[in-house]
């Protein structure tokens, strides 16, 4: 069982990974994706997380937490 | 009349004004789940929407830091609000299992206010960027004011606010 699970995981770990990096870039499509992925936690906090992203990129900084 | 508000006032002097049950907690948490959840899809899609105009504004040099941080501040805001609201369901619900496990009422009455402040929070800050609350978390709060609550003396909701 832990195999299955452990061939499961080697998949779709680097996936997720992939879709989360997309969606930070902006890419609509791996958002939408994200978001229904994720539905059970806040999807305003991945939409926070991307505006933390266009901050550092634009303005070379994190958010001050206002 | 004057019989009915005495019988009134009495009630609520023996028994408490409309006090809690186990199935009146449960109600309530389930109404403010449903309007939490509600609130975070609606303002989720707003935020992305918001955010894909001001990326476009940002790639054309249109944004200062000081207005990009205005642009997105309600939106933190209302996301740390939904985030704290989670947060006081999880304990909420923890509360009521324990009042329905050992009958004891206590941590629902510590966690009742913090649910009611965190939903209500919610609310106004839906209010402010004037977008109607969804019809569940309106229903809850109807409820909770109702009904006898204290003050909150958790961070949670304390941490969210401004």
């Amino acid at each position: 069982m832990k195999h299955v699970w452990g061939e499961i995981l080697k998949e779709a770990v680097p996936a997720l990974v992939d879709l989360i990096g997309r969606a930070i870039d902006g890419d609509a499509e791996a958002a939408r994706r994200l978001e229904e992925i994720l539905s059970p936690e806040s999807l305003m906090k991945i939409q926070d997380l991307r505006a933390t992203e266009l901050r550092k990129k634009h303005f070379g900084d994190n958010d001050d937490g206002a | 009349m004057t019989k009915l508000l005495t019988w009134v006032l009495f009630s609520c002097l023996t028994i408490g004004c409309g006090g809690w049950s186990v199935g009146k907690a449960r109600t309530v948490i389930e109404l403010s789940g449903d309007g939490v959840q509600l609130t975070d899809q609606v303002g989720a899609t707003l935020y992305r929407d918001r955010l894909d105009r001001i990326e476009a504004q940002l790639e054309r040099n249109e944004l200062s830091r000081e207005e990009y941080d205005e642009a997105v501040r309600p939106f933190q805001r209302a996301t740390a609000a939904v985030v704290s609201a989670r947060e006081s369901l999880r304990i909420a619900e923890a509360a009521v299992d324990t009042w329905e496990i050992r009958g004891d009422d206590r941590p629902w009455r510590e966690a009742a206010p913090c649910l009611f402040a965190a939903i209500a929070y919610l609310k106004d800050l839906w209010e402010e960027v004037g977008l109607p609350s969804p019809g569940p978390l309106l229903d809850a709060i109807d409820i909770f004011t109702r009904r006898s609550s204290g003050q909150c003396r958790s961070q949670v909701v304390e941490e969210a606010a401004p």
